[in-house]
């Protein structure tokens, strides 16, 4: 029986290897561990604006009928139809859009998901990716869902692309410069700790993460003297200035004394690319690794 | 536990409303001439029945008979949502009319007993900190804020049975208990931002956008249960109002009836918790409310204020979907808005202590 298992996994899986474009009817799995079907779904709704970018990213933008109010990125979706927040979408308007598929990420509130399902909505799932290799993954496989792999395999192949160039920083041992990701830009500071996207968004970048509470956590000012980090990410609101986040930082004295501070790598970063689990984080990586070579000479 | 019925007197009743419910004097008039009971039922009843008709008619994606997917949007979405929501009213309702009656004080209610903070707290343990795997939590969180409620409750009956029956004791333990679990819930916020910033407002502040038929059957046996049981003993709660040596001269066991009646009263939370979040005040507003209007035997009061409050949260909830459409405002947000100052009235008026 065990023999059989495996020559069912190993012919499936080079199946899915040799085959780079998905098929109308290959299975996709979400978070719940529900089975898909993929399908060129003609019409979509997103209940999250990070899903909106994959699906822009993927090509399918044309295909969304319904997204978030918060969903503003690719500048395209303003004119598609809004369901609600993030937190409060409303189970009728996204029935009324006759949705094909729902794709929903995790804090989307599980009884409008539940009652999507009870009135025969399909819908994918996704939960917080907590690397950038779990987040490929998922942009992958809602690709695979969509059957939007022919579009969007030359994409793919960058994002892998831009994240094997900075797997050497994985490895290596040597003194690496620690860094702080700050998660909101106004005390109390909130932080991203292991085991998370932003963990794992600094590793690759060739930082050590300076704050090694799991999951994302409130930090002390004292923790951050403590830590006395090389560097510090902190988002940035749309319509705000760099200039004054950073001025308005290091007024305050626990930044003030850190060597980010005295180094002048407080880095700002518009808060959707750096904070929504979606494509723009990989350009993030980019950006942020060349300012890490710096700090390294 | 049920008393002949000559023993206490609809005089002894209203005595008693003198005694603990200051606003005997507004609603005499009422309950001696104003409403009969069948009256009242029959008026609260076409009311909920005309806020479900609306709440059905209204809508984000309007109304139109000819579309195919909108048969969908009225039997599954709108009818269980608007049916579920006055469920729930009426739950809190009763609740709050049996603790009412339980701690002789007219400020007790589900969320001021820490009974709805318990179960939201239960909920979010399971949103966040059990190990749970994400596959299993659509039956986990509903369970978890059952047992968050009913663990409270627990606590409250452990020591209202150890020596005296006190009644302010209880009352303060409530609210400790309460402060207890908002510290809790508040630190968990605090430690796990970027799940329950998210995911937890949906329980925090109430709302029952997904609500769907099995709930709905749920709830109607959660209600009928702890009606049937305050149908059945309504003589014997008129008589606690008296105080426990009273009642107990009268006949009635106290001690037993303390203890279904918070059973029940936790019951009939922790379902409306599980199924909507924590939705505050209704249960202090729908019995005072009834009590002005159509007097405070048991046997009336328990019937209209589950009928008020149930024609109470059906509205909220229609306003909470219209409001803003298409997004929502929780259900929290507006019974506070109206409940605070209610309870800041109730303190007001109460005369004297308050409590037995």
């Amino acid at each position: 029986m065990k023999v059989y298992r495996f020559f069912m996994m190993l012919a499936l899986s080079v199946l899915v290897l040799c085959s780079p474009l998905a098929r109308t009817g290959e299975v996709v799995i979400d978070s719940f561990g529900n089975r898909l079907e993929a399908r060129p779904y003609k019409r979509i709704v997103s209940l999250a604006p990070n899903l909106t970018e994959i699906v822009g990213y993927v090509g399918r933008l044309g295909d969304l009928v319904g997204v978030t109010d918060y969903c503003d990125f690719p500048p395209e979706v303003k004119n598609v139809a809004k369901v609600g927040g993030f937190i409060d979408p409303n189970v009728e308007a996204i029935v009324a859009l006759k949705p094909e598929i729902v794709l929903a990420y995790r804090g989307n509130p599980l009884p409008v998901i539940n009652k999507l399902k009870e009135v025969g909505i399909p819908v994918f799932v996704l939960d917080n990716a907590k690397s950038l290799d779990e987040l490929l993954g998922q942009i992958s496989e809602l690709a695979k869902l969509l059957c939007a792999q022919e579009f969007s395999l030359k994409k793919l192949k960058k994002l892998e692309a831009i994240l094997n160039a900075h797997r050497d920083n994985l490895a290596q041992t040597s003194a690496k410069p620690t860094a702080l990701l700050f998660t909101n830009e106004n005390p109390p500071f909130f932080c991203a700790g292991t085991r998370t996207l932003h963990d794992s968004l600094v590793a690759y970048a060739g930082c050590k993460n300076a704050f090694v509470y799991e999951g994302y956590a409130q930090i002390s000012p004292e923790a951050i003297l403590k830590s006395n980090p090389d560097m510090i990410v902190v988002p940035l609101a749309e319509g705000k200035d760099a200039k004054d986040l950073v001025r308005s930082l290091i007024a305050l004295p626990y930044i003030r004394q850190t060597k980010a501070a005295k180094l002048r790598q407080i880095i700002a970063i518009d808060e959707d690319r750096l904070l929504r689990p979606g494509p723009r984080i990989f350009d993030v990586l980019v950006e942020l690794s060349a300012k890490v070579s710096e700090v390294r000479k | 536990m049920s008393i002949p019925r000559h023993r206490i007197s609809f005089a002894t009743a209203w005595r008693v409303e003198q005694k603990y419910f200051s606003h005997a004097s507004f609603y005499d008039a009422f309950s001696q001439g104003g409403f009969t009971l069948l009256s009242a039922i029959t008026l609260l009843a076409i009311l909920v029945v005309f806020i479900v008709f609306v709440s059905v008619v209204l809508g984000t994606a309007g109304f139109d008979l000819r579309d195919e997917a909108f048969s969908i949007i009225i039997y599954q979405i709108r009818l269980p949502r608007a049916i579920l929501s006055a469920l729930i009213g009426g739950l809190l309702a009763v609740s709050g009319v049996y603790m009412q009656s339980l701690f002789r004080n007219p400020l007790a209610e589900p969320y001021i007993t820490g009974v709805s903070a318990g179960a939201g707290l239960g909920a979010l343990v399971a949103l966040t900190m059990l190990p749970f795997p994400f596959v299993l939590q659509p039956f986990v969180l509903p369970l978890s804020a059952f047992v968050g409620g009913i663990l409270i409750s627990f606590i409250l009956l452990l020591f209202s049975t150890r020596g005296e029956f006190s009644v302010l004791r209880l009352l303060l333990l409530g609210v400790a208990l309460g402060t207890f679990c908002a510290s809790i819930l508040a630190f968990i916020l605090i430690r796990y931002p970027e799940r329950t910033i998210r995911g937890a407002l949906f329980w925090l502040f109430g709302s029952v956008s997904g609500a769907s038929w099995w709930q709905v059957c749920l709830a109607v046996i959660a209600l009928a249960v702890t009606l049937i049981f305050g149908m059945l003993n309504h003589r014997s709660l008129d008589a606690l109002l008296l105080g426990s040596d009273e009642a107990t001269s009268l006949g009635v066991n106290t001690r037993l009836l303390a203890r279904l009646l918070l059973i029940l009263a936790t019951l009939s939370t922790s379902v409306a918790v599980a199924f909507s979040g924590i939705v505050a005040f209704v249960g202090l507003m729908a019995p005072h409310i009834s009590r002005i209007l159509f007097g405070s035997t048991h046997l009336k009061l328990i019937l209209t204020s589950t009928l008020s409050g149930m024609a109470f949260l059906a509205f909220v909830d229609l306003v909470a979907r219209q409001a803003i459409s298409p997004s929502e405002i929780p259900l929290s947000i507006i019974t506070s808005l109206f409940g605070a100052p209610f309870f800041i009235l109730v303190l007001l008026k109460m005369r004297g202590e308050g409590f037995g």
